[in-house]
């Protein structure tokens, strides 16, 4: 449906509307700032923006998983408030995540069908039916999927597809999709459409947010470009929206800075034929192998689910290989305690922050010390030295410009932005050869997310060596001086030539659609 | 913790202490009637301490808790009681009629504070461990063993005492800590099921080789007299327990805050994970930590056993050692806070005791009426003043805490 | 034949005292699929014998009896989900707590209501009746030992025995399981799935305070037919461990409830030997500990070795 084939008839109300939607996380992150969206009956509309633009938190806003500050939510043209995504989803709103969140142990039909599980007459869940709905909406789509499978064996893009089935099944009206083709080959994204276009037949309208403008262009009626938490154009022309297919890549942040790499410096890290197991049982990593140099960002890229989990995990400590050698300067990584590989000189900038990268409740110098408390200045026998902690914390809040009230202000009086950077500065300050630093600007804001981009440059050319591990093309290609794709637990190119390179491109070596050999 | 906080902790803690020390050790104040008056003052202090300090840093009304609870309690003597005026006499001014209750109402606290800390140490480190009342009887069955079987002069033989207790109650502790750490092993249900154990053996013990046959009833002999603790003051049940609860208050604040083992402890309290990423051997504090909890609890045994009863006897603690954690809840599991919250409990539970022999209620009451206090202040809505905004996060979505489930 | 019956009354013995066990760990498993522990299942158990002791021994029927005994003890799951879920009270302090009502209760009632402060050895109160099955001894061949075993069962035993069975159905056959499910493994999940976690918690705890409620009327109604002050005695806490032990499957923790069933029928046997009968008392409950351990550490090496050995 094209914005101008103009219609004699009144406009239905849209099956949604936002209006002035403001969101500002705990952090003072201003993630939405007034942001309207209106999205029509049996439309694709397209949410295209950088990380952080505040696609996702406005999404999570219309589906009942994030409370707004103030703004109003209409239905059909009826105002109203959704508390939980169960609310939304009795509204037939519904959303697929990109970070799939499911219950693994669940079969697939179970999961499909969850919440709105089909009984028998006896008042009994109908596995059966349960079966044939799931196989008969996976038809539609034309999609494989064995309902009887556990979702824990079950691919990330397969998961992704029980995630949308579930959505079907509900019957929604509207289907917000976030970032659906990061998973997906082309095939898969040509299916994927597809299904959408029976969908939308059947009235329901889509929401597709993505970076990927080639792939949005493909589908969507109309467009919103965000930038900082606002909507800044809506293309509504279906011509203006297949230029976009033309657009030389897609969203880059700032310009890559000059790079420079000492080739000739021996290996600092040096990774042979590295295995390791999953936790479900099956191999993460099935013989990878690389060189890392002194003063060199090396990227490694790679879809959730194809073994960067586990390879940092390995060269961090934190989980056992199941074959093959990580050398650091000759001296062998496998089998030390984590304690053990930091003390050798490895940092590590960990990718969920809240999991393990800050302990909330306690103070930025407590933070800062984590690894260096048993040393001195920090600690004597076993006494801490309180005053050596803060005298740190003092210093690195001024060096790395963190914004706090205090040293002994707990992390969570932090934004995001601010915290990522303490968590940069820790790992700096202990002066490390290697620091392996995985999505280390993710869900940061824009200047923070350059200071912290530029710092890792800075850092670079003093000699230190980065192991960049990410799944964000962007981010990838603005740091990194050569790349190494992960695929299916094996490096399946290494990417030196990066200036030609775009974001499709990598994407597509990310997904196994390119190896080496076809090199761009 | 912050710094201001463990400063102004200690400052109260010496105060007290010294304090303490000069009116019990003051002759003429021992024998005076001068010193329920002493006592009023240090239960109204704590009162005022508990309520200023932790009301105000966390927006915590223990003093709410408990004023409810209150009003639970006097409702039940209304309802219970022919005279129920009496009954609300004893149960709010009982415990400092006679000296005999106000010695009760100290040793009491005593025994719950050092409970406490217990609490304190493994709640520090977030494990669940419940295992206080099992490490309480493993303390005073070493305590008897170390008291019958190993005869030492009388002025070191209560330190060889305290020593062996603290020994038990560590190694029981340990064990569901080596559980846990080195096995993965749940400790909430490995603690619980030493608890049967440890008092099953103690009953064991006590009814077989320690039974004094000449009683009437199940119960040791007395033991050595060196053995007993030290009275501190005369004809009254007060011992040197009080003095260990001010050493634990302090040496627990010390090492919490300024010593690397403390700080390992609280970095894995605050986020495991991130404790494990900083390098920190997590199954070591872990063990370490419900051992140490343990060796308290085991002093709390010895306490009641050398101090208060002076032989081992059936029923030695019943439920003392999950009252404990009401008081480090109260406490909001700071160690300096621990005795005065010790106080404030103990005197509601001695107040109890004297309902039940002075009126027609029943201590039994009391205790359930302790267990809405539990309720109360492990309530979060309650922590958590109405003033505070609410986040939507997935806390929200699920209510409640999702740390709850296990595996 | 005389090995035969002996071995059929251990067996008979062993169902008995597994009973009160396996009721309550068939909540405890609901409860811990959904994510919640009840720690009060203790209390709860307490309760529900009390209640169901004193209304029969007041000259109720057995009903009645056991309607207020599933009543008490579904009153008190009521009351920590309500703590839980809607004040956010920690789960298992909560829990604990709730023990300590319960016996604080209890004891207070019981004082109050038949002025004796250690059971209710005044009260005549009923006793839930056996089914006796003489048709078993027809069973050619095995029918002595049949009988030996089952033909005198109380009939909460045999609820006890089709409990697995039901919760089995509950959980995977029914919308309220397969919620259940998805709630304990990924509450956010579900809950954006659709799915009301905090309803679901609410019912979880609910059915573990009701089947706690059969277990504690059991122990008061017919294991005994007394009420006894702090008389479960633990049963509560070993029937926590057995969903663990069963990783969460119904046949698997109920073959642990009837593992506790068996050390205890076992330590039983020994109460006339010279050995002290409370570390007899204590034998079960070693057992469970020591097989809570061996699991844990079998599942810690499992791991290990998928990670080590992938295939």
């Amino acid at each position: 449906m094209n914005a101008g084939s103009g219609a004699a008839e009144p406009e239905p109300a849209p099956a949604l509307e936002l209006r002035a939607i403001e969101k500002r996380y705990p952090g003072g992150v201003r993630a939405n700032a007034g942001v309207d969206f209106t999205l029509r009956r049996g439309e694709v509309h397209a949410i295209v923006g950088d990380n952080g633009a505040g696609k996702t938190t406005l999404m999570k806003v219309a589906c009942g998983l994030v409370r707004p500050d103030s703004g109003s939510i209409f239905r059909a043209g009826e105002r109203r408030l959704y508390p939980t995504p169960r609310h939304a989803l009795a509204d037939g709103i519904a959303m697929v995540r990109q970070e799939l969140r499911q219950p693994e142990h669940l079969s697939v039909a179970e999961n499909v069908v969850l919440g709105a599980e089909p009984v028998d007459r006896l008042g009994l869940f109908d596995v059966r039916g349960a079966e044939a709905r799931t196989e008969e909406l996976a038809d539609r789509f034309g999609w494989r999927l064995n309902p009887r499978a556990r979702l824990a064996t079950l691919s990330v893009g397969d998961r992704q597809r029980v995630e949308i089935l579930r959505a079907v099944h509900r019957d929604v009206r509207v289907l917000i999709l976030d970032e659906p083709f990061s998973a997906l080959g082309t095939a898969g994204r040509e299916s994927l459409r597809e299904g959408l276009r029976a969908v939308i037949k059947d009235g329901t309208s889509v929401v597709v947010v993505s970076h990927k403008m080639r792939e949005v262009s493909r589908m969507a009626d109309r467009v919103a470009f965000m930038r900082a938490g606002r909507v800044t154009n809506v293309l509504a022309d279906s011509g203006e929206i297949a230029k976009l297919r033309e657009a030389p890549g897609d969203f880059t942040a700032d310009s890559m800075a000059t790079r420079g790499r000492d080739t000739d410096s021996p290996a600092l890290l040096s990774v042979r034929d590295l295995r390791a197991g999953r936790e479900g049982g099956g191999a993460a990593l099935r013989g990878v192998g690389f060189t890392l140099c002194n003063g060199e960002i090396v990227g490694l890229a790679g879809v959730g689910g194809n073994g960067q989990r586990e390879l940092v995990d390995v060269l961090t400590g934190d989980r056992p290989a199941a074959g093959g050698t990580i050398r650091l300067r000759g001296v062998s990584l496998l089998g030390k305690a984590r304690r053990a590989i930091r003390e050798l000189g490895v940092g590590y900038i960990p990718a969920d922050r809240g999991l393990n990268g800050v302990a909330e409740s306690e103070s930025i110098s407590d933070n800062l010390i984590v690894s260096r408390h048993r040393f001195s200045p920090f600690s004597r026998l076993g006494w801490l030295n309180h005053r050596a902690a803060r005298s740190l914390a003092g210093r690195l809040l001024d060096e790395f410009g963190i914004v706090a009230a205090d040293v002994e202000a707990p992390v969570s009086s932090l934004s995001g932005g601010n915290a990522q950077k303490l968590i940069l500065a820790r790992e700096l300050s202990a002066r490390p050869e290697l620091l392996v630093a995985e999505q280390p600007t993710r869900g940061v804001d824009a200047a923070s997310t350059r200071a912290i981009r530029k710092r890792l440059r800075a850092e670079r050319s003093r000699g230190l060596s980065v192991l960049l591990v990410s799944s964000d093309t962007e981010e990838l290609l603005a740091l990194s001086d050569r790349i190494l794709v992960l695929y299916d637990g094996r490096i399946t190119a290494t990417l030196d030539e990066l200036s030609s390179l775009s974001e499709a491109d990598l994407g597509r070596y990310m997904v196994g659609l390119a190896s080496e050999g076809a090199s761009a | 913790m912050s710094r201001f906080r463990l400063k102004w902790g200690l400052t109260v803690w010496l105060a007290v202490a010294t304090g303490l020390v000069v009116a019990l050790s003051w002759a003429p104040v021992r024998q005076l009637d001068a010193f329920p008056v002493i006592l009023v003052n240090v239960a109204v202090a704590s009162a005022v301490v508990v309520h200023f300090r932790l009301g105000r840093t966390d927006g915590l009304t223990p003093l709410l808790a408990i004023g409810v609870s209150l009003v639970i309690a006097i409702s039940i003597v209304f309802l219970v009681s022919d005279e129920p005026l009496g009954a609300l006499e004893a149960l709010l001014l009982g415990p400092l009629t006679r000296s005999t209750r106000w010695s009760t109402w100290i040793t009491d606290s005593i025994t719950l504070a050092l409970l406490g800390f217990a609490f304190v140490i493994v709640f520090q480190a977030r494990q669940i461990s419940l295992g206080a009342d099992g490490q309480l009887h493993a303390g005073a069955l070493f305590g008897a063993l170390a008291a019958f079987g190993i005869g030492l002069p009388g002025s070191v033989h209560w330190l060889v005492v305290l020593a062996a207790a603290a020994l038990g109650g560590f190694l029981l502790g340990g064990l569901a800590g080596v559980l846990k750490a080195r096995l993965g092993a749940n400790e909430v249900v490995s603690t619980l099921m030493l608890n049967v154990i440890a008092l099953r053996v103690y009953e064991a013990v006590l009814s077989g080789p320690l039974l004094d046959r000449s009683a009437g009833y199940v119960q040791s002999e007395q033991f050595p007299r060196g053995s007993l603790l030290p009275n501190l003051v005369s004809h009254t049940t007060i011992t040197v327990g009080l003095v260990l609860v001010l050493l634990a208050a302090i040496a627990l604040t010390v090492y919490l805050g300024s010593t690397t083992s403390g700080y390992r402890a609280r970095m894995v309290g605050a986020n495991a994970a991130f404790a494990r990423y900083g390098g920190i051997d997590e199954r070591r504090v872990v063990w370490l930590s419900m051992a140490l909890s343990g060796a308290i609890a085991g002093l709390a045994g010895a306490h009641l056993v050398f101090g208060v009863h002076d032989r081992l006897i059936l029923n030695v603690s019943i439920g003392l050692g999950y009252e404990g954690i009401v008081v480090a809840l109260l406490a909001r599991n700071r160690p300096w806070a621990v005795p005065f919250c010790a106080l404030l409990y103990g005197y509601l539970r001695t107040g109890g005791q004297i309902l039940e022999r002075e009126s027609d209620v029943s201590y039994d009451f009391v205790r359930a009426v302790l267990a809405v206090v539990l309720l109360l202040i492990t309530a979060e809505w309650f922590r958590r003043s109405r003033f505070s905004k609410r986040v939507a996060t997935a806390g929200d979505l699920v209510g409640g805490e999702v740390r709850a489930g296990h595996g | 034949m005389a090995e035969l019956t002996a071995i059929g009354a251990f067996l008979s013995s062993m169902l008995r005292v597994s009973t009160p066990v396996l009721l309550p760990s068939m909540g405890s498993l609901l409860a811990e699929r959904a994510g919640v522990i009840n720690v009060g299942l203790e209390g709860m158990m307490l309760a529900a014998a009390f209640a169901g002791v004193v209304t029969t021994g007041f000259g109720a029927p057995l009903w009645v009896g056991l309607i207020a005994a599933v009543a008490a003890s579904s009153g008190l799951a009521l009351l920590l989900a309500f703590v839980h879920c809607q004040l956010r009270a920690d789960l298992i302090i909560a829990g604990l707590a709730i023990n300590l009502l319960a016996s604080g209760l209890t004891a207070a009632l019981l004082f109050e209501l038949t002025g004796d402060r250690g059971s209710s050895a005044g009260l005549a109160s009923l006793a839930v009746p056996t089914l006796e099955l003489p048709v078993l001894a027809a069973v050619p061949f095995v029918g002595g030992f049949l009988h030996t075993v089952l033909g005198n069962q109380n009939l909460l035993t045999w609820a006890a025995l089709l409990s697995p069975f039901l919760v089995g159905v509950l959980l995977y056959r029914t919308r309220f399981g397969i919620r259940v499910r998805a709630t304990g493994q990924n509450p956010e999940a579900a809950a954006v799935a659709g799915v009301a976690v905090r309803r679901i918690r609410y019912m979880a705890l609910l059915w573990s305070g009701v089947f706690a409620g059969l277990g504690g009327a059991f122990l008061g109604m017919g294991y005994l037919t007394i009420f006894q002050r702090d008389f479960v005695a633990g049963r509560g806490f070993v029937a926590l461990a057995a969903p663990i032990l069963g990783r969460g499957r119904p046949l698997p923790t109920a073959a642990a409830a009837l593992l506790f069933g068996a050390a205890d029928a076992f330590s039983l046997q020994l109460l006339s030997s010279s050995v002290s009968s409370q570390l007899i008392h204590a034998f079960p409950y070693l057992v469970t500990l020591t097989a809570l351990a061996l699991f844990a550490g079998w599942a810690v090496w499992k791991r290990a070795a998928t990670l080590r050995r992938p295939s």
